[in-house]
C-alpha cells in the first residue's frame, strides 16, 4: 500500500498549489488541501502542475477483490460548475470490471444522476474504490465482461486477476 | 438537377405553404430539363405533412401508405403551422435554379457553395428553423429557473448564530459566520443561502441526504423555527428583502 506523500512530496504539491490557487473557487483549495493533508488509505490524489482542476489518481486494489496487488491509474476532472456538477472521472489503467468500459469510463450513480454539492473528491474516490470491491453486473457498463461476471463469475474473477498483474503494476 | 434537388424543392414549397399544384407549376417553371408530375409532389407532400421533412426518397412510399389520399389537400393548408412558418406568399419568388453535378448535403454547408441558390435559401431556413428552436428551448429553461428563483425568494432563510450546531457549509466548504443567511431544509442539514438556492434550481434534493425538498415543509418550517427560537425580530421579512442584493 503506498501513501500519497511517496507519489508527490508535499512541499513540492504547495509551491504549486498556492501559485494557482487565486482563480480556483475556495472549496476547490480546501478539498485539496485536505486530501494532501489527510490522504484516503490506499488512495492519492495530487493536481496537475499546470491545471488545479485536474489530479492524477492512484487506487490501490483492495485486498478483497481480484484487483488485489495493482495499481490503477485515473485522471479525475473538476468542471466549471462543480461542486454544482459532478467531477469527471475516468481509468488511464486497462481494467476488467464489469461497471467499467475500455475506455475508462465509470458507471456510477453518484457521478451522473445521484451527484450532489455536499459530495467530495473524497467521497467520489472512496466510492470507485468501493466498486472494486463490490462488482455490479445488474448495471454493466462493459456488457461483455458483465455477461461473463453473470455466467461464469469464476472465470470473470481469473480474467480480473490476469489483467491486474499485467496492466496494473506500479 | 439531380432528384434530391427537386426533393428539397418540394420541401421547400411545402414549407412556404403553397400547394401541391402550385409547387409542380413552379418548379416545372424553373427546371428546364426534367418536369415533376403533380402526383409525385403530392406523394411528397403528404410526407412532410406527417412530420417526416426528410428527403430519402423510399420513405415517400411509406408515408403514402399512412396517410388518405383525399385529406392531401387540406393537409397543404395547415403545413405553414407543422413547420413553424408562417405563409409568405410570393415574396420570394421561385428562382431558375443552376443545375450542380454535385452531390449535396443538407448538413454540410461547405458544399452548398456549389449548388444553386435555391438550395441555399432552403439550408438557411433550415438553419434558421433550428436556432428558432433552441432559443425557444433556452427561454423555457430560463423561465423554470426564473420561476424556482422566485418562488426561493419567498422562503425566508435564517440567520447563523454563534449557538448553532453545524459549523460548516457542505456545498461551498466555508465555516458559517454569525449574521450569514442560511437555510435549513426540512431534514434540518444547513447551507449557505446563496449555496443551497443555486443547487434547488436544478434539483429539489438536500445535498447532504438527498431528501426530497419540498417547498411547502421548507417555508412552514423555516417560519416555526424562527418562532420558536425567537428570532422574528433578526428574520422579519423587512430585514430578508433589504438583505436580498
Amino acid at each position: 500500500m503506498f501513501t500519497l506523500s511517496a507519489h508527490f512530496p508535499p512541499v513540492f504539491a504547495h509551491v504549486h498549489f498556492c501559485r494557482m490557487a487565486s482563480q480556483l473557487p475556495r472549496r476547490i483549495i480546501k478539498e485539496t488541501q485536505r486530501l494532501l493533508a489527510d490522504p484516503v488509505p490506499g488512495i492519492s490524489a495530487n493536481p496537475d502542475e499546470s491545471n488545479a482542476r485536474y489530479f492524477h489518481v492512484m487506487i490501490a486494489g483492495p485486498d478483497d477483490s481480484p484487483f488485489a496487488g495493482g495499481v490503477f491509474k485515473l485522471e479525475l476532472f473538476l468542471p466549471e460548475e462543480y461542486p454544482m456538477a459532478a467531477p469527471k472521472v475516468r481509468f488511464m489503467t486497462k481494467i476488467y470490471h464489469p461497471n467499467i468500459d475500455k475506455l475508462g469510463r465509470i458507471c456510477l450513480d453518484i457521478l451522473k444522476d445521484k451527484w450532489s454539492p455536499a459530495l467530495q473528491i473524497r467521497t467520489v474516490l472512496l466510492s470507485i474504490q468501493a466498486l472494486l470491491s463490490a462488482p455490479n453486473p445488474e448495471d454493466p457498463l462493459a456488457t461483455d465482461v458483465a455477461e461473463q461476471w453473470k455466467t461464469n463469475e469464476a472465470e470473470a474473477i481469473k480474467t480480473a486477476k490476469q489483467w491486474t498483474l499485467s496492466y496494473a503494476q506500479a | 438537377m439531380e432528384k434530391v434537388h427537386f426533393f428539397a424543392c418540394f420541401l421547400y414549397e411545402s414549407m412556404l405553404g403553397r400547394s401541391a399544384t402550385e409547387t409542380t407549376e413552379n418548379i416545372n417553371r424553373a427546371s428546364a430539363e426534367r418536369g415533376a408530375s403533380r402526383k409525385t409532389v403530392q406523394q411528397w407532400f403528404t410526407k412532410f405533412a406527417c412530420g417526416d421533412a426528410s428527403l430519402e426518397e423510399k420513405k415517400v412510399v411509406e408515408g403514402i401508405l399512412k396517410v388518405d389520399h383525399h385529406k392531401t389537400k387540406e393537409m397543404g393548408n395547415c403545413l405553414p403551422s407543422l413547420f413553424g412558418f408562417s405563409r409568405q406568399h410570393d415574396e420570394t419568388p421561385m428562382r431558375r435554379s443552376r443545375s450542380s453535378e454535385n452531390a449535396m448535403s443538407f448538413t454540410n454547408p461547405a458544399m452548398m457553395q456549389t449548388s444553386s441558390s435555391y438550395v441555399n435559401q432552403l439550408y438557411q431556413h433550415n438553419v434558421i428553423r433550428q436556432r428558432q428552436a433552441e432559443e425557444r428551448g433556452k427561454e423555457i429553461d430560463e423561465a423554470k429557473k426564473n420561476r424556482i428563483r422566485g418562488l426561493l425568494d419567498q422562503i425566508p432563510a435564517d440567520v447563523f448564530r454563534g449557538d448553532m450546531a453545524s459549523t460548516e457549509c457542505a456545498i461551498c466548504m466555508i465555516d458559517f459566520e454569525p449574521g450569514e443567511r442560511i437555510r435549513f431544509l426540512p431534514c434540518m442539514h444547513s447551507f449557505h443561502q446563496e449555496c443551497v438556492d443555486e443547487w434547488l434550481l436544478k434539483s429539489f434534493t438536500c445535498p447532504s441526504c438527498l431528501e426530497p425538498v419540498d417547498s411547502t415543509i421548507l417555508s412552514s418550517l423555516t417560519a416555526h423555527n424562527m418562532q420558536s427560537l425567537h428570532q422574528i425580530t433578526s428574520s422579519s421579512p423587512s430585514t430578508s428583502s433589504s438583505a436580498k442584493h
